[in-house]
């Protein structure tokens, strides 16, 4: 994939996660103008993006959504929890086109349909054309011609095309568009008033039109006064006649075709004669000759009579060219009557024929017979009363935009040398503003002004400024993006790294936070590296064991410490590498937390439910491959917490709960693991209830059910195909998740601890290894095989008497600290028929380890050493022995295997 | 520059963008009948265009570009006729 598209990608998912949070963060504190603010912003960067690799559908979206979040944000319309969902909708759009794009390297299906529907839900929205709670996407939805159908008033009701194309290419035109071979299209161009700020050129656009062979602009309404126009807006509307496709005209306008409507109109605009202007009366004979030819329906006549004055004019008359055109119509289409009688009448008048723009049967709008009036009259102004009203309001918007983009350029130049004459022109037009809107403290302005460019601090203008224009929100982000451009950050920051928003009096000192620089690398490198210093801690074990053979096989001493020496200096070193890798592996677990907000606010709503999420120790940081392994399940508790959890509102409000539940998501770090607790404050469970459904479903046994403890009974949610829940939802409840839940933590080296109060709620506790990509193994010995066990499984190791191990309903135990621990003799778990060795004292090594919430003790041959490996899962026909977590290599280069403990002792249970 | 001034006469040249409009907004409130000649102008920005059509001008000289010549001579000759 070209690297740039890549990058594009990893940005603009980074921007989509971010645009969600700030959607929901908005949603919940509406008065936080900073959020509007910077999602404004980051919607604006992903759209000038996808614009660069030319994704109009995706392009498009965005703009729409920019659109309202302008108006949220100029309080044009209230912000509404429909409103954030189509925001949140539409992002997800462009999430499933950034997908497309990542897996085959641009768009393989065509969104425009999907895309067409998201704008037209936006615009909805935007124009409040319907409630704003009746919004819904149509199922199927309708093209965006859909806005352009409204009735459109067009200036004029006929065209001659005669000076852009030669009378030639008119008639050969002509000739193609009678049969069929093409199609002539007027394109109404209507921008949008703000389509200046957008760097867009209305009149550029639509001059670049394919196969143009007219066009022209009309002021839309009336153009004021020169004093009281404002040229930053755009009121021109644009027409243009194209001989081009209707799909190339549409390709050419991509980016905007909610301002464009494009009509197929009559090939009569493109009769219109061209010449010298001679003669007059002359001809008036001709014409009533030829009339009565027409009408007596003598073509014949007609066509020899206007040929033979054709012979005897200059073909560079304008008669000849009308004469030609006659002929042309005579011979292509004799059957219209009317047409050749109007070109008849034509040059009568001499003046070339107006036909109407569009055939009866095709005419599209209704169409204003009054011609647009350029002067302003006084009657004009009189009805366009409400109108300037209107634009009163939108002029102090341009000029508070104004006045802020001024202030970021001058906020950009106050610590550069040399930048006093640009500068002096953001202060120009600034005081262009002032004066616009008739602001008489102009002395006190420059005063300020002079100020700024003494002291380098916006703050006293801004503040001024705001009293005469009112509040410049944007000032403080702009401040804040000034900053970020002062310290020439790399553009493609660590994500998580988001400058908050910086207040224009914070004192500069701050800054010095923004000198890190981040990097932002492939995880695939990193991997690479991980794997690499892996290796280097393994193969430096071998170094100890070298030392030793030079010691006892060859007898070097000397040579043994020099080994042992280098050997200390060499894991110093490997130590520190691994130390600095694991760091550069850390992640933030809010990393995953993020996702959260809104599955819950989603899942909240669709189950009619209200539910709060609160988040804890979002900054606690973990190993990226556990933050990715902890994703899945998580969300399979989050969601079992909203469907099966917490309560319905009036069920809580009787239960005298507060109405809106909620979950907590929190992570911390305990001495060397990482704990991730989800609770909620719902139903909670009841362990007999949970003994009774197991036992009907036939999962457990009748003593069982008598004998389980009331802990031992919560665990039964963990046995595969335990649900519940008595009508599975399509949210959770069938009965998977909580064992994949399990399976999924144990995989990741972890384990799951379920804690509930009937009626108060429960609590989910995942205790997650801090790294997975260094393992710490016990090594044992049994049946003289080496192999190990994960340290985080391991509790104890004892020798212990073979004589006190007692036998109870035919298992092996010992009382350990007045606690009946099982036995197993772990060559009977691997199948070996040989027994296990005890030492002189008659007394077995035992390795005491977890097994689901209990202890369990594994009788060994003996202990070896507790060595970091690499831990390489079974590959091939191996990956199904599921005994064996995977291999290792040990510093005299032989493998050592893993022992899954947790399956052992499952598969030996079963 | 895009646009100079000469007295009563703005003569327009090569790429005339935005930030053109608004000397040429004072200079049409200073000028009464400003005379335009666009024999040089390549394109027009719209703002700059919409001044032109708010103006009190009289067009001198039509674009050379055909193309540009023919959509101004459209625009403005359905109100001046020199």
């Amino acid at each position: 994939m070209n690297e740039l598209l890549a990058l594009f990608i990893s940005e603009s998912r980074d921007n989509l996660q971010k645009i969600g949070e700030d959607i929901l963060a908005y949603e919940k504190d509406h008065a936080n103008t900073n959020i509007i603010l910077e999602l404004f912003r980051i919607v604006h960067t992903l759209k000038g993006n996808s614009g660069l690799f030319s994704f109009p559908d995706m392009t498009r979206v965005l703009h729409a959504s920019e659109d309202l979040m302008i108006a949220v944000r100029d309080k044009k319309i209230p912000f509404s929890q429909e409103i954030a969902d189509t925001l949140l909708d539409a992002m997800d759009f462009v999430g499933t086109l950034l997908d497309d794009i990542a897996a085959h390297d641009q768009l393989t299906v065509n969104y425009t349909e999907a895309a067409n529907a998201h704008i037209q839900k936006i615009q909805s929205i935007k124009d409040g054309a319907i409630g704003v709670s009746q919004v819904a996407v149509p199922a199927k939805p309708k093209t965006i011609q859909v806005p352009a159908r409204t009735p459109l008033s067009i200036p004029f009701t006929s065209i001659s095309i005669s000076d852009t194309i030669t009378e030639q290419e008119a008639q050969n035109l002509f000739i193609e568009a009678i049969q069929g071979k093409c199609t002539l299209h007027l394109v109404i161009y209507t921008p949008e008033e703000e389509c200046f700020y957008k760097g867009e050129d209305p009149f550029y656009q639509i001059m670049q039109t394919p196969k143009a062979i007219w066009g022209t602009a009309y002021p839309r309404g009336t153009l004021p006064d020169l004093k009281e126009l404002d040229f930053y807006r755009c009121t021109l509307d644009f027409y243009c006649v194209s001989s081009a496709d209707k799909n190339d005209l549409t390709h050419h306008f991509r980016y905007i075709p909610e301002q464009v409507r494009i009509e197929p109109i009559s090939p009569y605009c493109l009769v219109a004669f061209h010449g010298e202007p001679n003669g007059g009366p002359v001809y008036g004979d001709f014409v009533t000759e030829a009339i009565k030819y027409l009408e007596a329906g003598d073509l014949e006549s007609l066509k020899f009579s206007a040929q033979t004055l054709l012979n005897f004019s200059s073909p560079n008359l304008w008669i000849s060219s009308a004469l030609r055109w006659l002929l042309l119509l005579i011979d292509k289409i004799p059957q219209d009557r009317s047409a050749i009688k109007q070109v008849l009448e034509a040059i009568n008048s001499f003046k070339n024929p107006l036909f109407p723009l569009f055939n009866d049967a095709e005419e599209p709008a209704e169409i204003s017979q009054e011609p647009a009036v350029i002067a302003p009259s006084q009657n004009d102004k009189e009805v366009e009363k409400p109108r300037e009203l209107v634009k009163q309001t939108d002029r102090r918007s341009v000029i508070q935009d104004i006045i802020k983009t001024q202030l970021k350029i001058i906020g950009q130049h106050l610590n550069r040398p040399g930048t006093e004459g640009q500068m002096s022109a953001c202060f120009f037009a600034i005081k262009g503003c002032l004066t616009a809107i008739q602001c008489k403290e102009l002395d006190l302005f420059e005063r300020l002004a002079q100020q700024v460019l003494n002291t380098k601090q916006l703050g006293a203008l801004v503040s001024w400024l705001e009293t005469i224009v009112g509040p410049l929100p944007g000032i403080d982000t702009l401040q804040k993006s000034q900053h970020a451009q002062n310290s020439e950050k790399p553009q493609y920051a660590h994500p998580q790294v988001q400058p908050a928003a910086v207040a224009p009096s914070v004192p500069k000192e701050t800054t010095h936070e923004e000198s890190v620089q981040f990097l932002k690398v492939d995880q695939s490198k990193i991997d690479h590296l991980m794997d690499l210093i892996g290796e280097l801690v393994v193969s430096k074990n071998a170094l100890p064991y070298l030392a030793g053979r030079a010691e006892k096989i060859y007898g070097v001493r000397e040579l043994s410490k020099e080994l042992k020496g280098q050997f200390a200096v060499i894991n110093r070193i490997a130590e520190s590498l691994q130390d600095a890798i694991m760091k550069v592996r850390m992640v933030p677990v809010g990393v995953v937390f993020q996702r959260f907000p809104r599955l819950v606010r989603d899942l909240s709503r669709k189950l009619n439910k209200e539910v709060e999420l609160v988040l804890e120790g979002q900054d606690t940081e973990v190993d990226k491959a556990i933050v990715e392994a902890l994703g899945e399940p998580l969300i399979h508790l989050v969601r079992n917490a909203i469907d099966h959890g917490i309560e319905s509102t009036e069920v809580r409000t009787q239960k005298g709960k507060s109405p809106k539940g909620t979950i907590l998501l929190r992570a911390y770090q305990e001495t060397n693991h990482i704990v991730v607790e989800v609770q909620d404050d719902g139903k909670g469970m009841d362990g007999a209830v949970l003994k009774q459904k197991a036992f009907e479903k036939g999962l457990i046994s009748e003593e069982q059910l008598h004998s389980l403890s009331e802990q031992e009974a919560l665990n039964l949610i963990f046995i595969s195909g335990f649900s519940t829940a008595a009508v599975a939802t399509d949210i959770s409840g069938r009965g998977v998740g909580m064992d994949a839940v399990k399976s999924m933590v144990d995989k990741i080296g972890g384990t799951i601890e379920l804690q509930t109060v009937l009626g108060k709620g429960t609590t989910f506790r995942l205790n997650l290894p801090v790294t997975m990509a260094i393992t710490n193994v016990m090594v044992i010995q049994t049946n003289k095989q080496l192999f190990g066990i994960p340290m985080s499984m391991v509790v104890e190791t004892l020798r212990f008497p073979r004589e006190h191990i007692t036998i109870i309903k035919n298992h092996a135990t010992i009382v350990l600290r007045n606690r009946v621990v099982p036995v197993f003799s772990l060559n009977k778990l691997l199948g070996l028929v040989v027994p296990p060795l005890t030492n002189e004292d008659d007394e077995y090594a035992l390795v005491v380890v977890h097994y689901n919430g209990e202890q369990v003790a594994l009788i060994v041959d003996g202990f070896a050493e507790v060595v970091d490996i690499i831990l390489k899962p079974l590959e091939g026909t191996m990956a199904s022995l599921k005994v064996y977590e995977g291999t290792a290599i040990l510093g005299d280069g032989s493998v050592l295997l893993v022992l899954d403990v947790q399956e052992l002792l499952y598969a030996h249970s079963i | 520059m895009p646009i100079v001034y000469k007295k009563s006469k703005a003569f327009f040249q090569e790429q005339v963008s935005a930030e053109e409009a608004e000397a040429l907004l004072e200079w049409l409130q200073k000028t009464k009948h400003g005379e335009i000649d666009f024999t040089k102008a390549k394109h027009i920005h719209t703002a700059v265009l919409q001044v032109l059509l708010a103006g009190d001008i009289r067009i001198s000289v039509w674009p050379e570009v055909t193309s540009l010549r023919s959509w101004l001579q459209h625009i403005f000759e359905k109100k001046h006729t020199k």
